[in-house]
């Protein structure tokens, strides 16, 4: 179980996420939703200690996160000038004997022998990916993974977090499309307010739709016609 | 329109001298006016004052060759010819004079031709978009080398290959690979992002010795041919030779941690890249010397701080 206890986290000076408390399952995919600015980035930098916290903690199995239990794929991709797209991959220590190259050069048509500078957005979001999914670690967090990704990686993304799923891995992803998680994650966290506003289950997908959008679609409703 | 670029460049070097802080500021100025000097009586000389003219052209030539505005300056519809020799001939003005000083004071019009010579070229030597251009030999984990011997393998087989072919000349060879040095500083330039830091999952300390060790022993096996052939070749001055390379490890090591001291995810330092310069030429000054060695301790221990950031969890 990994869980977040009290934790609160300051950026430049202000205060983002407040005695936030939260318990993920593990072997499930769960997603993390909120507005731009709730805290998802902050949060997942929180977890993997990117961030020193003012206060609280975050424990995996009742101790201490280690960040060597953890793999974090971060919004903005960034990658070293002049090398291609294998050279970066073979950068990354291949725990098991289970990474292959090629088969996933094939799976995301991805041109491992050209610079990274020449990929397209959604190339490198796939080739990150891979690197992520290289390390093997046992909780991933996945910072918009489905980012400039075209429909046929973004199926592919969701067929990988089944497989990671199936393989036991813990995965807290964040997406701006919420049918990308409602279609992958087992939970669903709401980020707003400093803090976890609810958790919704698959069964409850229905609900956190309204919850989400019920509000927000009233008020923007009015707006647009003031627009027009 | 010329009068506007040179007053940018006047600002940009402005920016980059503010950011350097005082004590750098004097090195830097001790190693020009060390610089000044030499050029004065090498000029002074037959036939050095040609050779200072043909260094000066030739590193000129690397700055127009390599220099990432061309299209910039085509796009605002001025002339480039005009701005390129205005630029190099307005940074020049110090050599210029120099070189009007002595008898020789025509390798300063022959230098002035020279640059209009050069401005005239629009080659950019392209990117790879292959592979083939990284030797195989380089260990997977140093992607600055990767990177580096990629974007400018011509140039490094060009002095390589005449590092070797003047051995038998006393010294030659010990120049051109101090200017393989340079250009391998530039390798350093440019921070990895956070996720390539972490890979190693080590802590600052073991993380820099991992770092020297690897580099600095990727820098042996490169070096090594040119320098027991200067040994086979020139046994007279070998120990010049020698006390030259033992340095330019010390110098290797500088450039490696001046990026770790101030590190940031996908950066480039200004100031490091102007002090790595500095630190550079302290070789052919004999006073400063031991800064290098200063330099490397400093920057060794502002490393271990600014890596505490992204590494500390590692402990």
């Amino acid at each position: 179980m990994l869980t977040v206890k009290d934790l609160t986290l300051s950026y430049h000076g202000s205060v983002v996420l407040e005695k936030l408390n939260l318990s993920l399952q593990p072997g499930c995919i769960h997603g993390l939703v909120g507005m731009n600015g709730s805290g998802k980035t902050t949060l997942f930098h929180g977890i993997y200690g990117l961030l020193k916290p003012d206060s609280g903690a975050v424990l995996w199995e009742d101790r201490p996160v280690s960040r060597k239990d953890m793999s974090l794929l971060e919004t903005q991709h960034y990658f070293y000038p002049g090398i291609t797209g294998r050279e970066y991959l073979g950068l990354f220590p291949t725990p098991r004997a289970f990474f292959n190259a090629a088969l996933w050069e094939e799976l995301f048509n991805l041109p491992l022998d050209e610079l990274i500078e020449n990929y397209s957005t959604g190339m490198k979001t796939k080739l990150a990916l891979t690197g992520i999914i290289k390390l093997d670690k046992t909780v991933m967090l996945l910072d918009e993974p489905f980012n400039g990704t075209d429909l046929e990686t973004g199926r592919i993304i969701k067929l990988l977090l089944a497989k990671l799923k199936e393989k036991g891995k813990t995965v807290i992803v964040t997406s701006h499309i919420l049918e990308t998680l409602t279609g992958s994650c087992d939970y669903i966290h709401h980020l707003a307010g400093k803090g976890i506003r609810k958790t919704y289950s698959r069964d409850s997908w229905v609900n956190m739709e309204r919850d989400l959008f019920a509000a927000m679609e009233e008020k923007v409703r009015v707006q647009i016609d003031k627009a027009f | 329109m010329i009068g506007r670029f040179l007053k940018i460049r006047i600002l940009q070097v402005g920016r980059e001298l503010s950011s350097l802080g005082w004590w750098r500021t004097v090195v830097l100025l001790a190693v020009l006016a060390v610089g000044g000097i030499a050029i004065y009586r090498q000029t002074g000389l037959y036939p050095n004052c040609l050779y200072v003219t043909a260094v000066a052209a030739l590193v000129v030539l690397g700055i127009h060759l390599y220099r990432k505005d061309k299209e910039f300056i085509l796009l605002t519809g001025t002339d480039p010819m005009k701005i390129y020799v205005a630029e190099y001939a307005f940074f020049s003005v110090p050599v210029f004079i120099l070189m009007l000083f002595t008898e020789h004071w025509y390798c300063a019009i022959l230098l002035l031709a020279v640059y209009f010579l050069l401005s005239l070229i629009r080659y950019t030597p392209g990117k790879k978009t292959r592979t083939g251009y990284a030797p195989a030999i380089i260990p997977r984990d140093n992607f600055e080398w990767m990177a580096g011997i990629r974007g400018n393998l011509p140039v490094i087989l060009v002095l390589y290959v005449a590092a070797l072919g003047l051995l038998i000349y006393p010294y030659a060879s010990i120049f051109v690979l101090w200017l393989l040095l340079g250009l391998i500083a530039s390798f350093y330039q440019w921070c990895e992002p956070s996720d390539i830091l972490q890979l190693a999952e080590l802590p600052p300390k073991g993380f820099i010795r991992r770092k020297l060790k690897s580099h600095l022993k990727g820098y042996l096996f490169f070096s090594a041919p040119i320098l027991i052939g200067y040994v086979i070749f020139q046994p007279a001055t070998a120990w010049v030779a020698l006390v030259i390379y033992a340095i330019s490890f010390i110098n290797l090591a500088f450039f490696i941690l001046s990026k770790y001291a101030v590190y940031q995810p996908c950066h480039s330092s200004p100031a490091g890249n102007v002090l790595t310069s500095v630190i550079h030429f302290c070789m052919f000054v004999p006073f400063l010397l031991p800064l290098p060695l200063l330099m490397c301790l400093r920057a060794y221990k502002k490393s271990q701080h600014q890596l505490k950031e992204y590494l500390d969890a590692y402990r």
